[in-house]
């Protein structure tokens, strides 16, 4: 179920807030209970078959959970429950999203013939196997206590506004909150704004950049010279404020759904694209899946402090192709994870945030980072590594292609308001000149007005039917 | 104020979420009913989510505000996902564009059948007819449509094989119309008034080609507008491609319903998907459906089809007060909804065909098994389809 379709927004909705809110409002056990399946409903509607690989998860990472608590005071005994723990997470995820892949190369590399089999990828496996994973992990650090009742366990994992796309939400950052949560008017206030603008930023801005970038991606799979410089300059632009205002849209609803329900999701996005170095970006973007890799992964490698140089790198590598991996089972993934670990590191030698270098001209480093950012999202919304590299070959005009042409001139002009505002609102300049006016009476109507004019609009877009896909969805 | 206003926004957001949820849902009763009867999953979902989305509650107005929205945005093309995207002319009316495409088997086909019509000794005559689009500089930028290069085609590659044509267009510029006058805006049709004027060029050229025996004089009576009464339902039509952007954005078309004057008598015959439709009398009695056009319903009614009734397999006229014996067999698209009355002013028997929805049997067999003195193709470029050329 999309949060950009009628029947979440005007059915599924106000259907949880009823029920939550008047019948169960005396009890916290039955709130919970009816959110978590509520929460399995939403996931089924997607999904009807996985659904049960998700309660599998649940009830698996919940025994882990238990067995870590009893036995946390072994440190051996601890570590191989986390241990397999994290093998049976990453089992499930190895199965559903990289088995093909896997035997496709192993096929390709030693020349055999393994059945390649057809597996669907459950919609969220990314997202709930690494939150099920933070449960264990969280619990032996003592981050939050683990949960004797299995359906608070539930509710974590599968609670509805985070489970599809995140954010990952880690388990010591609201194990207090699955009981002890207090809902409020203001919090409530607060999530239903906080929805309103990622449902804005998605179907007004996500979706109609995504016309373009489709249009660019799609031309070049006919070959280099069906897509002109211009177009593929745009198209790239296009995609980097898709995926941008796609993803941080859909946190922000999650975010906007977690406070309707007393629930407090960490920010996964603070304006990555203003960012002067790569390791800047990855503190801006999917600030969860960051942490996540910096808090399990990186850090219980040694992270930075280790006693030689080859180690930290090593620890970054992992890192990165782990990062890239994650988003999906390609080699364009691998090679879009390699690009930011090579960054990542060459920063790291040459300590580019430091003042030091081009103090008097941040110019240059947003400009370095953004060049790179658009560079790294061709390979990554590419079909495969030949697709991509013609893409490349027809952004620095390699080839017959033409500078400009008809397409480009087409959705120049249809989407210049776009991406406009597309542009506009990936830079916290819009934050900025608001907060210089005076709250008043007049200027708090105003508000209210855009706001409720932003929401109509935007469901305007999905009751006429728009184009409407959700990129990371496919993780 | 601050708490204020997010809790304004929260009331006005929850009201929204409600009233239209409600409104939804009670609308949708009949498709919750026959979801929970469903076998499986799938088709449950996919029953309630169409409920959903068919059935919203006010759609029209949110496909208004959508329009409006689109329209203050100086957004030109409409994206539709699920069809076929709306461009808006530079002149303010809205069309679809047509791809290009290989004419080389649609010309083959009008050659098969016109060899079969001419070996029957049947006169035959292949119309263009035109596209609401007459260049691609109204088009938004960059933006190019094919419809007429694609009738440039077809007709050149039947020229060369020695076939009748009659390139509507044309004539239109030879009587120095304003194309775009001639359209509706809210539509991809051609307006009563232009199908009416239409039919004269189609009967001019007949008789000019093939000397059928009708006086010059008369051709000019039947197809003059001044013979007519012109009754105007004003802003009363929104089209088809109107329905999909709203009226915000789109405007609204005045809709004409043009009679004739002199007396008129027919037998009317219609093979439709519900039935047959048997009708006599009087040129308003037979030619139209008048439930689609006395009523003002923009989403809901189609004021266009009310001419004839909509595309119906066949339909059969026969002039009971024409004073020629000419029997001619016209294969359509939905043009020639507004042009078959008008035909049949002069026209003893005219004999209609949508392939799109007739399949009994071969144009071929068909002709064999009546008695034609005429088989006239009329298409728009947006009629270039397998179905459409299978004869």
């Amino acid at each position: 179920m999309l949060f950009s379709s009628n029947i979440f927004i005007f059915i599924f909705l106000p259907t949880v807030i009823f029920v939550y809110y008047v019948i169960l409002k005396k009890s916290r056990k039955l709130q919970n209970l009816f959110l978590f399946f509520a929460s399995l409903f939403f996931y089924a509607w997607g999904e009807p078959k996985f659904v049960l690989i998700m309660i599998l998860s649940i009830i698996v990472n919940w025994i882990f959970g238990l067995l870590v608590d009893k036995y946390r005071k072994s440190n051996t005994q601890a570590k191989i429950i986390i241990l397999l723990d994290v093998t049976f997470n990453i089992s499930i995820i190895f199965v559903f999203k990289y088995l093909m892949f896997a035997v496709k190369n192993i096929n390709g590399f030693f020349g055999t013939s393994i059945h390649v089999p057809e597996i669907m990828l459950p919609i969220g496996i990314s997202f709930f196997t690494f939150q099920a994973i933070s449960y264990v992990i969280d619990v032996y650090r003592q981050d939050g206590e683990a949960q004797k009742n299995l359906i608070n366990v539930g509710l974590y994992i599968s609670f509805f506004p985070q489970l599809i796309a995140g954010p990952i939400v880690r388990y010591g950052t609201i194990s207090d909150q699955i009981i002890n949560r207090r809902e409020s008017i203001d919090d409530f206030s607060k999530g239903a704004v906080r929805f309103i603008i990622g449902l804005g930023k998605k179907v007004l801005l996500s979706n109609n950049m995504a016309y373009i970038a489709d249009t660019a991606f799609a031309a070049v799979d006919g070959g280099t010279d069906t897509l002109s410089t211009a177009m593929a300059w745009l198209g790239i632009v296009a995609y980097t404020l898709q995926i941008f205002f796609d993803f941080s849209g859909y946190s922000d609803m999650a975010i906007g759904l977690g406070k309707m329900f007393g629930f407090h999701f960490l920010e996964n996005f603070d304006y990555p694209y203003i960012s002067k170095s790569a390791t800047e970006f990855w503190r801006r973007w999917h600030i969860s899946l960051g942490s996540w890799f910096r808090d399990y992964v990186y850090i219980p490698l040694g992270g930075s402090r280790v006693s030689k140089k080859s180690r930290h790198i090593f620890n970054l590598l992992v890192v990165w192709l782990a990062t890239g991996i994650w988003h999906g089972a390609d080699w364009t993934f691998v090679l879009w994870g390699l690009m930011w670990f090579i960054l990542i590191t060459v920063e790291k030698m040459i300590s580019i945030n430091s003042d030091a270098i081009f103090s008097n001209t941040r110019w240059i480093k947003h400009a370095y980072l953004l060049f790179f950012v658009l560079i790294g999202w061709v390979v990554f919304r590419a079909e495969n590594l030949e697709i991509a590299f013609d893409y490349y070959k027809c952004m620095f005009s390699i080839g017959d292609m033409p500078l400009i042409d008809n397409t480009f001139l087409e959705y120049i002009r249809q989407c210049a308001v776009y991406l406009v505002f597309g542009i506009l609102f990936s830079t916290p300049l819009a934050k900025i000149i608001a907060s210089r006016f005076k709250e008043n009476y007049v200027t708090d109507i105003m508000y209210i007005i855009a706001i409720i004019t932003l929401f109509i609009i935007s469901v305007s877009f999905i009751v006429k039917g728009s184009y409407n896909p959700f990129i990371y969805f496919n993780f | 104020m601050s708490k204020t206003k997010n809790f304004i926004i929260a009331i006005l957001f929850l009201l929204i979420i409600f009233v239209f949820g409600a409104g939804t849902l009670l609308k949708c009763e009949d498709d919750l009913i026959k979801a929970f009867s469903e076998d499986n999953f799938d088709d449950c979902k996919t029953t309630i989510e169409s409920g959903v989305q068919e059935k919203f509650k006010s759609k029209n107005n949110w496909i208004n505000i959508n329009g409006l929205f689109q329209r203050v945005a100086g957004v030109t093309i409409i994206r539709d996902p699920g069809g076929t995207d709306v461009y808006k002319l530079k002149n303010g009316q809205t069309v679809y564009t047509l791809p290009e495409q290989d004419m080389e088997w649609y010309a083959e086909q009008v050659k098969s059948l016109y060899d079969h019509a001419t070996d029957a000794d049947i006169d035959f005559l292949y119309v263009q007819q035109p596209f609401k689009v007459e260049s691609d500089a109204q088009m938004p930028l960059g933006v190019i449509e094919y419809g007429n290069e694609n009738s440039d085609e077809l007709l050149s590659m039947l020229r060369e094989k020695d076939i009748p044509t009659l390139d509507i267009r044309k004539s239109i510029k030879a009587a120095n119309y304003e194309h775009s006058t001639l359209f509706f805006d809210t539509d991809h049709h051609w307006k009563p008034d232009t199908a009416l004027w239409a039919a004269g060029v189609i009967v001019k050229d007949l008789e000019e080609r093939y000397d059928l025996g009708l006086k010059e004089s008369e051709i000019r009576y039947y197809y003059d507008l001044t013979n007519y009464n012109v009754s105007t339902y004003k802003e009363w039509f929104l089209g088809s491609l109107g329905k999909r952007t709203g009226a915000w954005y789109s405007g609204v078309d005045d809709f004409d319903v043009i009679t004739p004057k002199f007396d008129t008598d027919y037998d009317f015959y219609a093979k439709s998907a519900s039935g047959d439709i048997i009708r006599r009398g009087a040129f308003d009695e037979v030619m139209f459906k008048w439930d689609l056009i006395d009523e003002k319903n923009y989403f809901k009614l189609n004021a266009y089809a009310g001419y004839l009734g909509g595309d119906y397999a066949i339909t059969s006229i026969e002039n009971n007060k024409s004073d020629n014996d000419l029997s001619v067999l016209l294969i359509k698209d939905s043009y020639s909804n507004a042009m078959v009355p008008y035909l049949s002013t002069q026209i003893k028997s005219v004999t209609a065909i949508d392939l799109r929805h007739y399949n009994d049997m071969s144009m071929f067999d068909y002709i064999n098994a009546n008695d034609f003195d005429v088989v006239i193709i009329a298409y728009n470029p947006s009629a270039f389809t397998e179905a459409q050329f299978g004869f």
